[in-house]
């Protein structure tokens, strides 16, 4: 039954002797031609033709963010969502260069959340009820995650044949790729892309960094009509002679 | 544990409150009918009040201080202006109901939602200045006094402003009875203090003030 839910046809009449007949008796590839079919979709053509890189540069490659381990980045973050906007501050702190607290505040202080995330896992120490709902901490999270991939990740990434001016590398998961656009000329990542099979979910686009961390950054959602403009206004110690 | 020692560990728990006060200097308010109709006469004779403010949170989690300043103008009878020159320029006004925020040089209309803690601190701000801060049934209060301020803790009764805020602490001027100073304790107990100085009454304040545009 899930080979004719998958291929949509209409085959009732099918059951699982017919299906134990098609797989033994005088047809086995027509059996299969659905689910190659089916697996050869999986990998759209963009992402085929990639090849194994030397791990250590190449992860070095992909960091946008470096662990910052006496102080926090600070981000003037714009969002808007659909017709609305509003202004936050976003704080992102790193314990080592495998584990980053992310705090958000509002312009007045109050705090919408505060998280931590690391290879392992994704902690919500602290969120505020009305961000509180599992979609939108996924979010937050695979956001995160394409952000602090070259940190987090233990995959090896794959990468494209060299093109003009640029690397770009591929973390492949599944169904989903995560692209980093590596520039030759301004050594470091300018754009970062999530895809689902063949759509483009995430983007993010690094414009400038300042002292190797990102000073100007966007993080949009095309099909949510969502984007973040973020912004490095400074970095704040954490001495507490300050 | 011997009956000795339930006793000592009663003793400490009991005096805990106590102590926790005397440390930071604060004892129970005397005269707390004092304090409330010297709020009165202060505010019938206030029309306006502007001047600096110092807004810095402690982050538990991260160990950071994060430290805003700006301007404060109020004007009665609930016309309000936050301008924030650090750490970025932002421009907050309320007039009579209506908010208004200027983002590089963009004005929007506020989510409300998003800033429930801020609207409410605005309420308590005017509230305070309008001598009508005790009236409100939305908190529950308790008095304390140090040699240069009286304090107001507020804690909220409803479980919505729960969800925010544990705590509101007011600290009043012995001196002129204006607000120099409020406390904000989160349930996380991360904590907003906003310290007002260089304060003016009744200067004459242009309306254009709280008309964002």
């Amino acid at each position: 039954m899930v080979l004719i839910r998958l291929t949509g046809m209409d085959l009732k009449c099918f059951n699982r002797q017919h299906l134990r007949h098609l797989r033994s008796g005088f047809c086995p590839v027509l059996f299969w031609v659905p689910f190659l079919l089916l697996f050869n979709s999986c990998t759209p053509e963009m992402f085929k033709g990639l090849k194994k890189t030397d791990s250590v540069v190449t992860v070095e490659k992909i960091k946008i963010f470096h662990p910052v381990l006496n102080g926090s980045l600070v981000y003037k973050t714009s969002v808007s969502f659909r017709d609305k906007e509003f202004s936050s501050l976003t704080y992102v702190n790193s314990i080592n260069d495998s584990v980053f607290k992310i705090v958000l505040l509002t312009t007045f202080g109050n705090t919408l959340l505060e998280a931590e995330i690391s290879r392992e896992k994704f902690t919500v120490n602290n969120v505020i009820s009305y961000l509180d709902r599992r979609p939108l901490l996924k979010i937050f999270e695979k956001d995160w995650r394409l952000l602090l991939a070259g940190n987090l990740s233990p995959e090896i990434p794959l990468a494209f044949p060299p093109g003009s001016g640029e690397l770009v590398f591929d973390y492949k998961q599944k169904r989903t790729n995560h692209l980093y656009h590596y520039n030759l000329d301004k050594k470091s990542v300018v754009q970062a892309e999530s895809f689902s099979g063949k759509n483009r979910k995430v983007i993010v686009m690094v414009n400038s960094y300042r002292d190797s961390q990102p000073e100007s950054f966007t993080i949009e959602h095309p099909s949510l009509h969502l984007k973040m403009n973020m912004t490095l206004l400074k970095k704040v110690n954490n001495d507490p002679a300050e | 544990m011997n009956l000795h020692k339930k006793i000592v560990g009663f003793l400490l728990i009991s005096a805990f409150p106590v102590l926790a006060l005397a440390q930071q200097g604060m004892k129970t308010m005397t005269d707390t009918s004092g304090f409330k109709s010297g709020l009165e006469k202060f505010s019938k004779a206030t029309q306006s009040i502007q001047g600096e403010f110092v807004q810095e949170k402690k982050l538990k989690m991260l160990n950071d201080k994060v430290v805003s300043k700006g301007l404060l103008y109020f004007k009665k009878e609930n016309k309000l202006r936050w301008e924030y020159a650090e750490p970025f320029s932002y421009i907050v006004a309320l007039n009579n109901g209506k908010v208004m925020l200027k983002d590089e040089g963009k004005v929007t209309s506020y989510d409300a939602n998003a800033n429930k803690l801020f609207l409410e601190l605005n309420d308590i701000l005017v509230t305070c200045i309008n001598g009508n801060i005790f009236q409100g049934k939305k908190f529950s209060f308790r008095f304390f006094e140090t040699d240069k301020s009286n304090i107001a803790e507020m804690t909220p009764l409803s479980a919505t402003m729960k969800n925010f805020i544990d705590k509101i602490i007011l600290y009043f001027d012995k001196n002129d009875f204006t607000v120099s100073k409020v406390e904000m304790i989160e349930p996380s107990q991360n904590s907003t203090v906003i310290t007002f100085k260089n304060k003016k009454l009744n200067a004459d304040i242009p309306e254009k003030y709280f008309i964002l545009n």
